[in-house]
């Protein structure tokens, strides 16, 4: 009851709290930088003497019109060098802001839930302020997913125009029309902090807050057994199970109610200054809370303990191995999510519509019953498949415990990756993206066909890739089904922290977490590095030389 | 004035859809929609909600069908996959641009960047210049921005060039999404290489443009056509765009194609009223009506009936009596009272009639060949 009445709470909250958040990202993203966006690929493609407008035409067919391009060329020239500082500069403040704003998101709960451990400790006689504590981590924390749904997830099908005229017929209906829009975002935005608060683990079991993933994981330890795990996990499986549901019947409705020519309303409104402020210092508090102050104990007390983890580098094996076992979790739930949606479609098309997300959302719900049970349930299959062949491929070879484990984070990671791959697809702009391909596909020469990869990859897969790339940082720092089936000899980083962690802070650790944070980050922006170095600079080779 | 088309069965198929669905049941989209877009220019035409342009969207890939096969641009080869895409393959056919409703522009672009972005800057293209100047430019180490002027001015957003689409007006956006479509087929033959004409998609286009602009802009179409060998299908609600422009039209009704084949075909023989009045004012007569032996009645065009006042007394017995007649644009609306006093709505051109005369109607054939010219 605890975890189901604080996820409530926690996400009406986040959905007041996403609001400004919302705002504030809006606002981030509409006013810097993102104007030049064209100017560097104009810079990229043939440099600013592009413009430059010469004087002998060379065709008559050319020079018809020329001075009246001159005038309009004029705002274009500029030093290369002052257009560099400038776009460096903007770019680093949208890194800033955006970094800013969304941090929350991004540090595991891992690590949150180690900064204040000692807090949270330290408060158990006083469990309401505990409470408190950990709700206002959650809030910070989960406040930001909230407004990140609300801006970049499903809409209710309302266009801006719409609500205004909503908003004057008056009465009732037209409240309805008006708030619509905001309403089915915050629904959305709603479940989805929900789950992520009536699922979450970490930050609970080390502060010391009474969850059902706590009780589970402590009783596992004390050898509960798969039989007894599977029935108390009934209830909150099916609480998870109708908020996902409920949410997937509601956005297939809203696509079918759309249509494929739903299309973004590109014209900027004005953020009001006061929800933009209130966003802002919303967003300050949760990074301070969530981001800053974390960061802060950590960071202090890594400086002096990371010269000894490094010279040990035991742990370094552990990073390898959390690595490997996330990657392998990513890449089968893609991999998976892609073959069934394939298999679906082939077999349900023109049968049912909307029949292959339905599907997905059912083969992906398995992973909604948590890392442990899951966990569980795969070590008895191993079990029963031992008894059965006398194999002994899971247990006994390096490749079957990397399968074996890697095909637990994929079942743990599947919703996540399945909510997430419908947000993606919930961005409004399909038909510029579908323009960008259809460049990519048919361009007359190579350089419309790169421009094309290059517009493609920019509006949709780097999305893509975002999506994939967060749900292998959330199979990095994996816990619960981790501890379960790491293999001897394999243990990943996040079960070693955890199990240190129940010892309080010390400096070994807090440079663990640290090499830990970074080394993932850094696998995510190498992975972006490449993906988009493909795009951009190997692909130029490719695509040398004019036409076909 | 437009070319002469070929016929039917010597024009070039470059889309053939076979059986296809878009939804399933009474509810869908399309409804086992067979269909073979031939080269030329295709106008799509039916009420709102017809399914227009899920049509087009299936041509352009944009949706995919639940049932049947869309076989398309030339040929029934295979698409390039994304593999070989990224090796720098393309899909054999031409290359297809399109103009969605809502636009499809790359927010955060200039108006510059979109038309800088889609031309061909290796080979000879189109280039619209107006006056009668050269329209074929080797654009290999030509000036861009002076090209993409040219281009912009031809549309009438010269002014526009460095605004970002998020400032653009509806008809600002509507006339850059033609404009970045049309360039994006521009690029012709090179080096002896030969290349599929380009097909330009048009939902709806331009509909937010004054009409005058628009026939300039429609005319940059045409020289475009003209030069590139291109085709256009394009889906409206002007019947007297589809008479200008189109060669070939389909009629879409409730997911259904009714009517497919030459615009000239559909405007001289409509097979029911509902048909000919996609093509604009129409006077139909039931079989049995005006001497009409036809099963299922006629219909005629206002300029092809010719009513005449009949002088002296003589009432019903000599033909019909005005009840009322006033001028609607370029034809006048007449109401007549029939022989067994029932009503009857003419549509004709002359002039207005005096309410009480006798007139008889006559249908003028002769003029058949003359008809584009009279539109």
């Amino acid at each position: 009851m605890w975890s189901g009445g604080r996820a409530v709470v926690v996400g009406l909250l986040a959905v007041v709290v996403g609001v400004g958040v919302a705002r504030v990202l809006k606002w981030v993203l509409n006013n810097c930088g993102l104007r030049n966006s064209d100017c560097g690929m104009k810079m990229r493609r043939g440099g600013c003497e592009g413009v430059r407008v010469s004087g002998d035409h060379g065709s008559p067919a050319i020079g018809v019109g020329g001075d009246a391009i001159k005038e309009n060329m004029g705002s274009m020239r500029g030093g290369r060098l002052q257009w560099l500082i400038r776009r460096v500069g903007m770019l680093g403040l949208v890194c800033l802001l955006v970094g800013g704003v969304v941090g929350p998101m991004g540090l595991p709960s891992l690590v949150v839930g180690y900064a204040w451990g000692d807090m949270g400790v330290s408060l158990v006689r006083h469990p309401g302020w505990n409470e408190v504590l950990y709700g206002g981590l959650l809030l910070g924390r989960y406040g930001v997913v909230s407004g990140f749904v609300m801006l970049f997830g499903p809409r209710g099908g309302t266009s801006e125009a719409g609500v205004w005229c909503g908003g004057s017929v008056g009465g009732i209906k037209g409240l309805m029309v008006r708030w619509s829009d905001w309403l089915s975002r915050g629904v959305i935005a709603f479940c989805a902090v929900f789950l992520l608060v009536f699922s979450e683990f970490e930050i609970a079991s080390l502060l010391g807050r009474p969850t059902w993933t706590v009780w589970l994981f402590d009783a596992q330890v004390g050898g509960l057994n798969i039989l007894k795990a599977l029935v108390n996990v009934v209830w909150p499986l099916g609480v998870q199970v109708v908020v996902v549901g409920g949410c997937a019947v509601w956005y297939l409705r809203r696509e079918g109610r759309l249509g494929a020519n739903d299309n973004t309303d590109m014209r900027k409104k004005k953020v009001g200054v006061v929800s933009l402020m209130l966003g802002g210092m919303w967003c300050l508090f949760a990074f301070v809370l969530v981001v800053g102050l974390p960061s802060f104990y950590v960071m202090k007390d890594a400086a002096k303990g990371l010269g000894r983890v490094i010279g040990d580098g035991r742990f370094w094996d552990d990073l390898w191995f959390s690595g490997v076992y996330a990657m392998i979790g990513t890449v089968g739930a893609v991999l998976l999510l892609v073959v069934v949606r394939g298999l679906v479609g082939k077999v349900l098309r023109s049968r049912m519509s909307g029949g292959g997300d339905v599907v997905i959302g059912v083969v992906s719900a398995m992973g909604l019953s948590g890392g442990l049970v899951v966990g569980l349930l795969l070590v008895n299959g191993r079990l029963w498949f031992e008894r059965l062949t006398g194999s002994e491929f899971f247990s006994g070879t390096t490749f079957g415990e990397w399968l074996l484990i890697g095909g637990g984070l994929m079942v743990v990671l599947l919703p996540m990756g399945w909510v997430l791959g419908l947000l993606a697809r919930a961005r409004r702009d399909r038909q510029a993206a579908h323009i960008a391909k259809m460049m990519w596909r048919g361009g007359d020469d190579r350089g419309v066909r790169r421009f094309g990869m290059r517009m493609w990859w920019k509006r949709s897969g780097s999305v893509w890739y975002w999506v994939g790339a967060y749900v292998f940082f959330q199979g990095f720092f994996e816990l619960s089904a981790s501890a379960i089936l790491y293999p001897a000899g394999g243990t990943p980083a996040a079960v070693r922290m955890y199990n240190l962690m129940h010892y309080g802070q010390s400096q070994v650790l807090s440079a663990m977490v640290v090499l830990s944070v970074v080394a993932c980050g850094l696998v995510m922006l190498f992975g972006r590095g490449m993906a988009a170095w493909l795009m951009f600079e190997c692909s130029r080779s490719w695509y040398r030389g004019g036409v076909r | 004035m437009k070319e002469v088309v070929m016929g039917k069965d010597e024009a070039k198929r470059i889309w053939r859809l076979d059986e296809v669905w878009k939804g399933k049941g009474d509810g869908a989209r399309l409804k086992g929609v067979s269909l073979d877009v031939r080269e030329g220019v295709t106008a799509v035409v039916g009420c709102s909600g017809a399914g227009k342009s899920t049509l087009l969207n299936l041509l352009v890939g944009f949706e995919q069908v639940d049932g049947g096969k869309v076989l398309g641009c030339g040929g029934d080869e295979k698409k390039v996959g994304f593999l070989g895409r990224l090796f720098g393959r393309r899909n054999k056919g031409g290359m297809v641009g399109w103009a969605p409703q809502g636009g499809g522009l790359w927010s955060g672009m200039t108006v510059r960047g979109h038309l800088e972005a889609v031309l061909p800057w290796s080979c000879y293209a189109f280039v619209p210049v107006g006056d009668g100047g050269r329209e074929i430019v080797d654009l290999s180490g030509r000036d861009k921005g002076e090209v993409v002027g040219l281009w912009l001015k031809s549309f009438g957003l010269e002014a526009l060039a460095d605004r970002v689409v998020g400032r653009l007006s509806g008809g600002e956006r509507a006339r850059l999404s033609v404009v970045r479509a049309l360039g994006m087929c521009s690029g012709l033959d090179w080096g002896g290489m030969h290349r599929e004409p380009g097909i330009v998609v048009l939902d709806e286009p331009l509909v937010s443009v004054g009409k005058g602009d628009a026939r300039g802009y429609w005319e940059v179409i045409r020289r475009w056509r003209g030069v590139t060998g291109g085709n256009v299908v394009f889906s409206t609600h002007f019947p007297e765009l589809v008479i200008r422009e189109a060669d070939w039209i389909v009629c879409i009704e409730d997911g259904e194609v009714v009517w497919e084949g030459e615009v000239m075909e559909l405007y001289e023989r409509p097979v029911s009223e509902k048909l000919g009045a996609y093509l604009g004012e129409l006077n139909w007569f039931e079989a049995g009506e005006m001497g009409v032996g036809e099963e299922g009645g006629r219909g005629v065009r206002p300029e092809k009936l010719r009513v005449e006042v009949v002088e002296g007394e003589g009432g019903d017995e000599l033909g019909w009596i005005v009840v009322s007649s006033e001028r609607v644009g370029a034809v006048v609306e007449t109401v007549v009272r029939l022989s067994g006093g029932e009503q009857k709505r003419l549509l004709h051109v002359g002039e207005v009639l005096e309410v009480g005369a006798t007139v008889r109607v006559f249908v003028v054939d002769h003029c058949e060949m003359q008809v584009k010219a009279c539109i």
